[in-house]
């Protein structure tokens, strides 16, 4: 592995800091403008509200099968969670989103964690701070830790919204990390990468016609990213599991042909409500086991270079013997073709290793994932405290609410 | 770049260069002084105020490793290297926080675990631990501890230090004293009881208070460390005087069944083995007396053939049971030293045993230390007192002797007159003073007549001079009623003037010297115990006569040091233990008089106290109760020794709150001594079954074999 030599986070958030009190803007502006793109969903997945094909990948007489949540003996194999975490500081002449991405593994592997407090660990680094400049302009400070465009190369401006800004810079930050992970996989026994939320998404605005190139072009080279890092990792023999947590919004399991009669009419119901509607109406519940839909195929949108990916729902109920609907974990399970076959070839089956790194180590949440949450949501907020500082300290102005959470920080 | 920022720069450069060093150098001494196992946190302030805690994290691999063990344990000290000064800092452990990966994550548990199989690698992660800065000391300088004041910077090393390190920031003298035992923690022994706590002389003149409840090993840390000092037999060591109410140090030159064999004895005290030698100083009550004399015959009765008939039942008695076997004639010499105490050397099994029978002989004593061991007089009582010994005293240089006040008494209230006096004295020493005279059945009308050694007067005449001072005095008839009851109890405690009938003399026994006692004691290499059990089982009933004995030798004590001391020589200092001293020394409570009794004892122990440090007298009480205790005790008391103890008796007592908490579950011979010869205000010990023979029935019968 090779090392940057200085360029430390901490420098470039020193070098940000006096360039937001060199700026001098009076007043905030409230950037939440509402647009067309807003209001045609365009930046959701097309999987919430969007058209897409998907069927039925595997014959099973039930729509949801009891599992043993892992083998009677373990297999032997190396998660690795991936997650990532941003905030938004807000100051008179930048709205700034500072991300964070983390590699955690519940066995062992100590993983690692962008930004970090010392010095960048990989030659490649990817920007930690987005700066969204409140006035017409724009602040240049040529540091590679702070960015003043988008993934896609468009400047941010006055326009752009502090919300999208964040999706996508922590969809960039995942890829990067994917990146990066291959540098570490191969010491590994038998790795699995496990990544918070889908596996690639693929917007609304990539499969309508006739969407800005503004809006498409970064989600384009997002998705692009992400496919290739896939890819890459999947050619070294890593199979990558997404695991979506939040599933409310989400219509697969009502559009899979062959799955349709469950929802009836209700083409939009929500996929976790359509999952825990079926869990209820079992009747005879086994004792320590874990429900789960058979295998669907979602086919990559025309248009749209991905490969077709395999979801699987997971109802974990909250006790061996507890059954209570209401505190059941729903996840989605996706990787692509190729992952499973990596997988099969291991002996490993993608549900037993989600739910091996949950309920095995004795929580409803897969382990490796939570360690990356939590490494990356902490640092990401004490970037964010240094960040408040430092500005507080040069007496540029910052936001009430800005100012409020950093003070509460530092009297904690 | 302005010139200013290149010049903060450098100066920044430098500053980390410089801290980098200092905590290079603090590594490197701490693998000097013990075992690295931590670091002082990183992730929270290091604060050090007045009761500076701080937190250090452990890493898993060292926690669960074997130099771990230092921090396994509440209670237990380690020190941190702090890189600005070098110097140690000595913490003592608080809280150790132990949380599973899955609580440092914050994840919800599953309502009934799908998995009970234990999962090792969640309990690898970092152990946080709060400790309490206690002392600091620069290890490099011949310096003592001073309380810890210095800021501790994050990340610097903690160790758990060596031994001899720790001895140091502990100030763990090596001065001559008594053992106590090895240092421990609430829970066990640190460094498996390679560390010795010693009670430095000097600090034991200033009076130490055991308090401990019934079993929790008070007598046996006494015997400890009675064994201790006169195993070593230092310069200035003193001479031990116990006062025993349950013949439990007459056990002292006996060796245990078996020796210990745990860590503590090994180290601690191992060259500590039984005394070799014993005087037994034991009050000889009338009433044994009176049987001797009706033994061997009114002709022989002087006070050596007593004491020697005396000592061979007392060996009968007290020692043979302890030896278990029964040998058929004791060897006893008895010799007057130097023409005053009697004393009796009776060969033991172990060596030399002494013994010395204790009676008070009031014919010497001044008034108010008469009064002092008659508590309760009142004040028209005592001057009446005074009174008529004094004008005794003026024609005879003797005052009179119990039997002759109390006969004065008497008469005065059957308001004797003139006429008939001859014949009502009569009735009144044939009443009082005759049955109270050892004379193994002679006649009783002869005693009358006959002359009362030192005095070269009869006892009637004796009683005709006061009952004159009497009748002048003119003193209310209630006063006279309460100091006739006085002295009447005082006479029959059986251990004060204690009247021997000769061939026409009554002679009363001396009382013996303090200082021929010491002087033997030194010679032999003895401990000293005043046995008050044995005149009790042999029918005195009452607790009063050896309580008053205990008193008196107190007084006779320090006065002996206290004339020493006006003659400006330098003799052995004197150790007296007091074991169940609540009997001795009751709390103020119960009707006036019982009050008053219990505030002239106070006074009397408030000043042997305060003589004692300057004369070189140290007190030791033992007690299970402090409740019953007199509050001046508890008041005098520096240094306080605290065994497995009731919550509610360690109230009243000004105990940090840390060690409070502990006390009623510390283990058996586990203590808190809480002195000001120690740096950080207290330490735990731990003291080892008790290396001389202990036959107590419950240790006998439930110990581990």
């Amino acid at each position: 592995m090779d090392f940057v030599v200085g360029g430390g986070a901490l420098a470039a958030l020193s070098r940000l800091a006096m360039a937001l009190r060199n700026v001098s803007v009076r007043g905030f502006i409230v950037r939440s403008v509402l647009r067309l793109e807003d209001a045609l969903w365009l930046r959701e997945p097309v999987e919430d509200s969007g058209d897409f094909v998907a069927r039925v990948y595997e014959y099973s007489s039930r729509p949801l099968r009891a599992r043993r949540p892992f083998p009677g003996k373990g297999f032997k194999f190396t998660p690795l969670g991936l997650d990532s975490s941003s905030r938004v500081l807000e100051t008179s002449a930048a709205d700034i989103i500072i991300g964070g991405v983390s590699v955690s593994s519940s066995r062992g592997f100590p993983g690692f964690t962008w930004p970090s407090w010392g010095e960048p660990v990989f030659k490649d680094v990817h920007p930690i701070f987005y700066l969204l400049p409140n006035f017409e302009g724009s602040i240049e400070l040529g540091d590679p830790l702070v960015s003043t465009v988008n993934s896609a190369g468009i400047p941010f401006d006055i326009n752009y919204s502090v919300g999208e800004a964040a999706d996508e810079m922590r969809v960039s930050m995942e890829n990067w990390a994917l990146r990066c992970s291959l540098d570490v996989v191969e010491d590994l026994e038998d790795p699995v990468v496990m990544v918070d939320g889908p596996l690639y998404t693929v917007v609304k605005a990539l499969v309508l016609k006739g969407v800005s190139e503004n809006v498409s072009a970064v989600w384009a080279k997002l998705l692009n990213e992400r496919v290739e890092a896939i890819k890459a990792l999947e050619s070294r023999g890593v199979p990558v599991i997404g695991v979506v947590k939040r599933v409310e919004k989400s219509t697969i399991l009502s559009k899979t042909r062959g799955f349709s009669y469950l929802t009836g009419n209700n083409a939009l119901e929500g996929d976790k409500s359509v999952v825990l509607k079926m869990f209820a109406n079992i009747e005879d519940k086994i004792p320590g086991r874990i429900y789960v839909t058979p295998k669907i195929l979602v086919k990559a949108p025309r248009g749209v270079e991905a490969d077709d990916k395999i979801i699987e729902y997971i109802v974990i109920p909250p006790g061996k013997y507890q059954f209570n609907i209401s505190f059941s974990r729903v996840y989605r399970v996706e990787y692509t073709l190729k992952s499973l076959k990596i997988l099969e070839s291991k002996g490993l089956d993608p549900i037993q290793v989600t739910a091996m790194d949950s309920v095995a180590s004795g929580s409803l949440e897969p382990l490796s994932i939570k360690m990356s949450d939590v490494r990356s949501s902490r640092i990401t907020q004490a970037f964010k405290g240094e960040l408040a500082r430092k500005i507080a300290s040069l007496k540029a102005p910052l936001s009430y609410w800005s100012l409020k959470e950093a003070a509460w920080g530092w009297e904690s | 770049m302005g010139e200013l920022e290149t010049r903060v720069r450098e100066e920044a450069a430098g500053v980390s260069e410089r801290v980098a060093r200092l905590l290079e150098g603090a590594y490197s001494k701490a693998l000097k002084y013990g075992d690295v196992i931590g670091r002082v946190s990183r992730y929270s302030s290091v604060k050090v105020d007045e009761r500076g805690v701080i937190e250090f994290e452990v890493e898993p691999e060292i926690y669960y490793s074997s130099s771990g063990k230092a921090i396994h344990r509440v209670g237990e000290y380690v020190a941190v290297v702090e890189p600005k000064t070098g110097k140690l800092i000595l913490l003592r452990i608080m809280s150790i926080e132990r949380r599973d990966e899955l609580a440092v994550l914050g994840l919800e548990p599953p309502v009934s675990g799908y998995e009970s199989r234990p999962e090792p690698a969640g309990l690898l992660t970092t152990t946080r631990i709060k400790a309490r800065a206690l002392l600091e000391l620069d290890p490099e300088k011949s310096e003592e501890p001073v309380p810890a004041t210095l800021s501790i910077e994050p990340q610097s090393p903690v160790i758990d230090p060596k031994p001899g390190v720790l001895a140091r920031l502990l100030d763990l003298k090596d001065d001559p004293g008594p053992v106590i035992g090895s240092l421990a923690t609430p829970s066990g022994l640190v460094k498996e009881g390679a560390l010795t706590v010693k009670l430095p002389y000097s600090i034991l003149l200033n009076h130490t208070l055991i308090i401990g409840t019934t079993g929790s090993g008070k007598t046996t840390l006494l015997k400890n460390m009675i064994a201790s000092i006169y195993s070593t037999w230092e310069q200035n060591a003193p001479i031990v005087i116990a006062v025993d109410m349950n013949q439990d140090f007459i056990q002292l030159p006996l060796n245990p069944e078996s020796r210990p064999g745990d860590p503590i004895a090994e180290n601690a005290y191992r060259n500590v083995k039984p005394p070799e030698s014993l005087i037994v100083v034991t009050p000889l009550p009338f009433r044994v007396i009176n049987e001797i004399i009706d033994k061997i015959g009114t002709g022989n009765a002087n006070s050596l053939r007593i004491a020697e008939e005396a000592a061979k039942i007392y060996y009968r008695d007290s020692i043979e049971p302890l030896l278990g076997s029964r040998i058929g004639g004791i060897g006893v010499k008895c010799l007057r030293r130097e023409g005053f105490t009697v004393m009796c050397k009776i060969d033991a099994p172990w060596g030399p045993l002494t013994f010395i029978p204790y009676n008070i002989n009031t014919m010497t004593m001044s008034s108010d230390k008469v009064s002092a061991l008659a508590p309760g007089l009142t004040e028209f009582a005592r001057e009446l007192l005074d009174r008529v010994r004094k004008s005794f005293f003026r024609d005879s240089n003797l005052y009179p002797p119990l039997h002759v006040i109390v006969g004065a008494l008497r008469a005065h209230t059957h308001r004797v007159s003139k006429y008939d006096k001859h014949e009502n004295i009569f009735t009144i020493v044939k009443e009082i003073a005759i049955p109270r005279i050892a004379s193994g059945g002679s006649n009783d009308a002869s005693l009358r007549t006959f002359i009362i050694e030192g005095l070269n007067m009869s006892l009637e005449s004796a009683i005709t001079i006061c009952l004159e001072t009497l009748k002048t005095a003119e003193p209310h008839e209630e006063t006279v009623k309460s100091l006739y009851r006085r002295l009447l109890s005082l006479l029959d405690s059986e251990i004060a003037d204690v009247m021997v009938a000769g061939i026409g003399k009554l002679h009363v026994f001396e009382e013996p010297r303090w200082e021929d006692i010491i002087v033997e004691a030194e010679k032999t290499r003895a401990p000293v115990v005043l046995d008050l059990k044995w005149p009790i089982d042999k029918g005195l009933g009452s607790l009063e006569g050896p309580r008053m004995a205990a008193y008196r030798m107190l007084q006779a004590l320090i006065d002996w040091k206290h004339s020493q001391w006006s003659r400006r020589v330098l003799g052995r200092s004197v150790l007296v233990v007091i074991d169940e001293a609540h009997q001795f020394f009751p709390q103020e409570r119960g009707a006036r008089e019982e009050q008053e009794a219990s505030r002239q004892v106070a006074s009397m122990i408030s000043r042997i106290a305060r003589l004692g440090r300057a004369r070189g007298v140290g007190l030791i009480f033992s007690t299970h109760s402090p409740k019953d205790l007199h509050d001046i005790i508890l008041q005098l008391a520096n240094t306080k020794i605290f065994l497995r103890t009731e919550p509610h008796h360690a109230e009243k007592l000004d105990i940090p709150g840390e060690v409070k908490e502990f006390l009623p579950r510390l283990p058996d011979r586990l203590m808190a001594v809480i002195s000001y010869a120690f740096r950080g205000g207290y330490v735990f010990a731990q003291t080892t079954t008790p290396l001389t023979a202990h036959y107590d029935i419950s240790y006998q019968m439930f110990k581990k074999r």
